[in-house]
């Protein structure tokens, strides 16, 4: 074996994937993390970290254990569970982007604002939720992919060295958004991470469409609607940033491409005009 | 030339009608631009796919029930229009030089084994399995 593709190409396939996957959850995480810092709300901090390790750890016993048992779970549950699974971190991340945009008004000195309202312990917890929830999302195809190079008698070694270079990868950059998040002011923070949102949001309502469409529960608008392998050619690093951070398909469907705009424009326009109805600092 | 291509004719109705009793795992081989089954018919029941990914390119392997035997799917926008077939299942990102595994329980009926991701469908990344009844 080892046939077509060399060490090298596999590392680099494999990192793709793990890039891929981590991405998302490494993207929201990092974002709640910098959000309860500013909030300076140290115990939903530590409950987040705690909600990601229990996360990692189920995703780990899960995928152990089909592995163990040699099971997969059943098709159409588990494209019903990632769907609804995805619906959950939609109204999440929607929810934060409503936050965001109330509080922001706010803010009474633009480029030095500290204080904020604090987030209500209700808050706090649908937050930490939500990291949960992202890293298991994520996580237990991250697993079972992970496994699933393991077992190659062949070429072990190169996958499972790409794949976790790839996650790897993927927490720096969670982490670098998290440090970026923390170090702006709150401002910016309100609109970058506000518009970054809408943007993971959006990928997530025709993420979730997706798998709801290859569960069978919905059988309509499934004709491809636009050619972006220009941009996502599977197996390229381009293509693991566009669908890791953006939920982006080579080829979205015709809902899926229609949920997305009709997602992004009303809630990028209920975005940006908070930041632009700010007053100028003076 | 010509008795070359009929002989390859004549090999691959052969190997198109090779049909495998029920147990028996079909050894799929996915190349950039080929899905090789060691059988294309087998009977009805839990059916193991024993893919291996001989290729260089990441591909997918996903099985859609539904289909009709000769059928050839219009392809819009680089893939397959799948509309009015079934997922059945699918497993993605086979690596090039990974090989993976895939076992189902299939009713009898005319299914498509392909993969669609874009332009790997008119590369000839499919084929047709029908479950005999």
């Amino acid at each position: 074996m080892g046939r077509e593709i060399g060490v090298g190409g596999m590392v680099l396939a494999t990192f793709v994937i793990g890039l891929r996957e981590g991405l998302e959850a490494s993207l929201i995480v990092g974002i709640i993390a910098a959000f309860l810092t500013r909030n300076g709300d140290r115990k939903s901090i530590r409950s987040m970290w705690i909600g990601v390790g229990a996360a990692i750890i189920v995703c780990i016993g899960v995928g152990a254990g089909l592995e163990l048992a040699g099971r997969r779970l059943p098709f159409k549950q588990r494209e019903i569970l990632e769907g609804v699974l995805t619906v959950i971190a939609v109204a999440g991340v929607t929810y934060m982007i409503v936050w965001m945009r109330r509080h922001s008004r706010t803010l009474r000195s633009d480029l030095e604002a500290k204080a904020w309202v604090a987030l209500g312990s209700r808050s706090g917890t649908a937050l930490v939720v939500m990291a949960f929830l992202a890293v298991v999302r994520e996580g237990l195809e991250t697993v079972i992919f992970l496994t699933a190079s393991l077992k190659q008698a062949t070429s072990a070694a190169a996958g499972a060295v790409g794949a976790v270079a790839g996650v790897v990868v993927a927490i720096g950059i969670g982490y670098a958004m998290y440090r970026g998040g923390v170090k702006v002011n709150l401002r910016k923070f309100f609109g970058v991470t506000g518009l970054l949102l809408v943007l993971v949001a959006a990928g997530l309502v025709s993420t979730a469409l997706h798998e709801f469409t290859e569960a069978g529960l919905i059988g309509f608008g499934t004709t491809p609607a636009v050619d972006l392998a220009w941009l996502v050619r599977p197996g390229t690093i381009r293509a693991a940033l566009v669908t890791g951070f953006l939920g982006i398909q080579p080829v979205p469907t015709v809902l899926e491409s229609l949920a997305w705009l009709a997602f992004l424009i009303p809630m990028g326009w209920y975005v940006a005009t908070s930041m632009r109805t700010r007053p100028l600092a003076s | 030339m010509m008795k070359k291509l009929i002989v390859t004719a004549a090999v691959m109705v052969v190997a198109a009608c090779s049909s495998a009793p029920a147990g028996e795992p079909v050894a799929v081989e996915i190349t950039d631009g080929a899905f090789n089954l060691d059988a294309t018919s087998v009977d009805p029941g839990l059916i193991t796919f024993e893919i291996d990914n001989a290729g260089s390119q990441v591909h997918e392997f996903e099985v859609f029930a539904g289909a009709s035997a000769g059928q050839v799917l219009p392809l819009v926008d680089g893939i397959a229009d799948t509309t009015g077939l079934t997922v059945i299942d699918e497993v993605e990102d086979i690596v090039g030089g990974t090989s993976t595994e895939l076992t189902l329980d299939l009713a009898p009926g005319t299914y498509l084994l392909i993969c669609n991701l874009p332009a790997h469908y008119a590369a000839g990344n499919w084929s047709e399995f029908t479950v005999t009844g």
